[in-house]
């Protein structure tokens, strides 16, 4: 191990805009961090590619990780509290995730790739607080969904939600 | 509740819950007052006595009760539940109580009972062996402490000087479900909590002040508990229901093939005859990102998703577990309904030699014989099942309203913990002792309400006075 650890590195989103941050801020992504752990940091060029996100994002998932470089690592077990599942976030994310609907798909899509799961969960979260309570229609409006069922597939999703309304 | 039966402080259901044996049934499948020698209604002045064409009920003389009447199919005699209408062993022990009492002062943990006891300065009494009477417990099947004769009470008559012992009553299986919620919601039972609760909220009629149990309970309260057709499901034990099990198990089943609850024509992927919608944002994701998304989601968002996007068309297996898990929180058998579809595949391929057979029968035959055999089940089928056995079997449904009712009773425990904490200044959220009795300072701010009623279940109506 050397004894010189890097301590910042360079991101390079998929337009090729670089991004430099802290070495701790960036292994939020466990991509990275595993990249980091089997590469080593003598091999390690502190340029790092990230061909499947682009600046915009890569900025905003920077910007979460940045606000969260403290947080302590969650606990892997995931039976553990399952039932328990609340759609509860905290006030610092909710303001961070309002953003257009587009981009809020990319930050879920990044932090997948990047392997941030805290980021991807409150992330869904946020789609699912947007779908809670609303009529199809309302759903549609809310993700600027275009209606395109035939009348025929719509008495069938009908007829396959009764167990939803027979309880 | 009248004066003369207790309820259980659980379910608010009488403990002298009566059945009426069909003719063909010993004469020990009846029990109750059936008779009217005591019952202020008699069997002689009802209605399906004086219309028995239509009922079928016949009145047969006996020895000691004058009369005993033997229930037709259509009968409403309201001196017990109709045993066309309900089996004897679907009301086992639901007449049977067990008392939660105080240990006396000096007497250490005697073993014997449940674990959570230890902690605590209340034990639980064994089930009777006969039904409470008028004011008699009833004898216990087991003694402990000495304890024997005592009062049972819904709520505090007595002060805590007189020295006539109370006892809580409960249903033994009502309390194995506030065991199993008490476990589930505060990580152990907390029998300590639940007389901290009865003392400043029990009520006589519903168990814990303006609890929501369901109306019809109101109406079968009168100084005997009024059988009245239709509610035989009140008294069909909750924990012990003959026929839950094998009225889903031929739902365990793992049809269709793969991850999916519905059957699709699956065209391969990338295959651009399936139809994508351009707008939905969902189409981007990947199967388990919407699962994720799905999975903070109860079943009806998930069905009015799916009217808004074709995204979600088809819908995994598993997301049906951990609705089950969720909104049927009172199906608990998983592992017995896992084995008892184990043994009927056993059983069904026990003589057949898997050698003289073509490979992939062959694997299910030796599958059969290593447990396991129904993989990636379809919880769908499971779910929609459960809901048309509570719908249709008397203990199910019994066991779905208790459940809400004990969910409520343990919310409690946990808020009173909290504030007592708050109002003492000690943190008695994990202590177990300490006097469960309400101080003076509770009983002046009136958070003690422990009375025969309470404003919800009321019988006259309540009216606003004239300010003098």
């Amino acid at each position: 191990m050397s004894e010189t650890k890097i301590q910042k590195l360079t991101l390079v989103a998929n337009d090729g805009n670089k991004i430099e941050v802290d070495r701790q801020v960036a292994e939020k992504s466990v991509l990275i961090k595993n990249m980091l752990d089997d590469l080593g940091d003598e091999q390690m060029s502190t340029e790092v590619p990230i061909p499947n996100v682009n600046d915009t994002v890569l900025k905003k998932v920077i910007e979460w990780c940045e606000h969260h470089k403290n947080d302590p690592a969650a606990p892997q077990d995931d039976d553990s509290d399952s039932r328990k599942k609340t759609t509860d976030i905290d006030e610092w994310d909710q303001k961070f995730m309002q953003v257009d609907q587009e981009m809020l798909f990319e930050i879920i899509l990044a932090s997948n790739y990047l392997d941030i799961k805290p980021l991807l969960d409150v992330g869904c979260k946020t789609v699912a607080n947007m779908i809670k309570g609303k009529s199809p229609e309302e759903i549609r409006k809310t993700f600027n969904i275009t209606n395109d069922f035939t009348p025929e597939e719509e008495e069938q999703i009908r007829r396959e939600n009764e167990w939803a309304e027979d309880r | 509740m009248g004066y003369s039966e207790n309820c259980c402080q659980l379910c608010a259901v009488s403990i002298n819950v009566a059945r009426l044996r069909t003719k063909n049934e010993p004469q020990s499948a009846g029990w109750g007052y059936s008779s009217g020698e005591y019952y202020s209604g008699d069997a002689m002045g009802a209605r399906c006595t004086t219309f028995a064409e239509r009922s079928g009920c016949e009145n047969i003389p006996h020895e000691t009760a004058e009369w005993i009447h033997l229930p037709g199919r259509w009968c409403v005699f309201e001196g017990g539940y109709n045993g066309w209408k309900i089996g004897a062993e679907e009301m086992k022990g639901m007449n049977l109580p067990r008392y939660i009492m105080r240990r006396p002062k000096d007497a250490d943990f005697d073993g014997e009972g449940a674990d959570y006891e230890e902690e605590s300065d209340y034990f639980l009494t064994s089930q009777t062996t006969c039904p409470p009477d008028d004011f008699e417990p009833g004898e216990l099947e087991h003694v402990r402490y000495g304890i024997d004769n005592f009062f049972p009470q819904n709520y505090a008559v007595l002060s805590s000087d007189d020295d006539m012992d109370v006892g809580v009553p409960v249903h033994d299986s009502c309390w194995k479900i506030f065991e199993r919620i008490c476990k589930m919601r505060l990580g152990k039972v907390d029998l300590q909590g639940f007389m901290l609760l009865w003392f400043r909220q029990a009520c006589g009629n519903c168990g814990f002040q303006n609890m929501k149990q369901e109306p019809v309970i109101r109406e079968c309260r009168e100084q005997f508990w009024c059988h009245l057709p239709g509610t035989e499901y009140l008294g069909a034990n909750p924990h012990d229901i003959p026929g839950l099990l094998l009225g889903v198990s031929d739902q365990y089943r793992s049809y269709p093939n793969g991850d999916n609850v519905f059957q699709a024509h699956q065209p391969g992927i990338g295959d651009p005859s399936v139809y994508e919608s351009q707008t939905d944002p969902f189409s981007k994701l990947p199967a388990e990102l919407k699962n994720i998304v799905l999975s903070y989601l109860s079943s009806q968002d998930i069905a009015r998703l799916r009217l808004a996007s074709r995204s979600f068309r088809q819908l995994p297996k598993q997301l049906f577990l951990r609705l089950l898990q969720d909104e049927l929180p009172w199906f608990w058998e998983f592992d017995e309904l896992k084995q008892l579809d184990d043994d009927w595949w056993k059983e069904w391929f026990k003589n057949d030699d898997p050698e003289k057979q073509h490979e992939e029968h062959a694997n299910r035959i030796r599958k059969s014989r290593e447990g396991n055999f129904t993989e990636d089940v379809n919880w769908l089928m499971v779910y929609k099942q459960l809901c048309v056995l509570k719908k249709g079997v008397l203990g199910v449904r019994n066991r779905a309203r208790i459940w809400y009712m004990v969910e409520e009773v343990v919310r409690r425990i946990a808020e009173l913990r909290e504030r007592l904490s708050d109002d003492s200044g000690y943190d008695l959220r994990g202590r177990e002792t300490f006097p469960v009795e309400p101080t003076e300072d509770e009983v002046e701010a009136g958070l003690v309400k422990n009375d025969l009623y309470c404003p919800r279940c009321q019988v006259f109506q309540i009216q606003r006075e004239n300010p003098t």
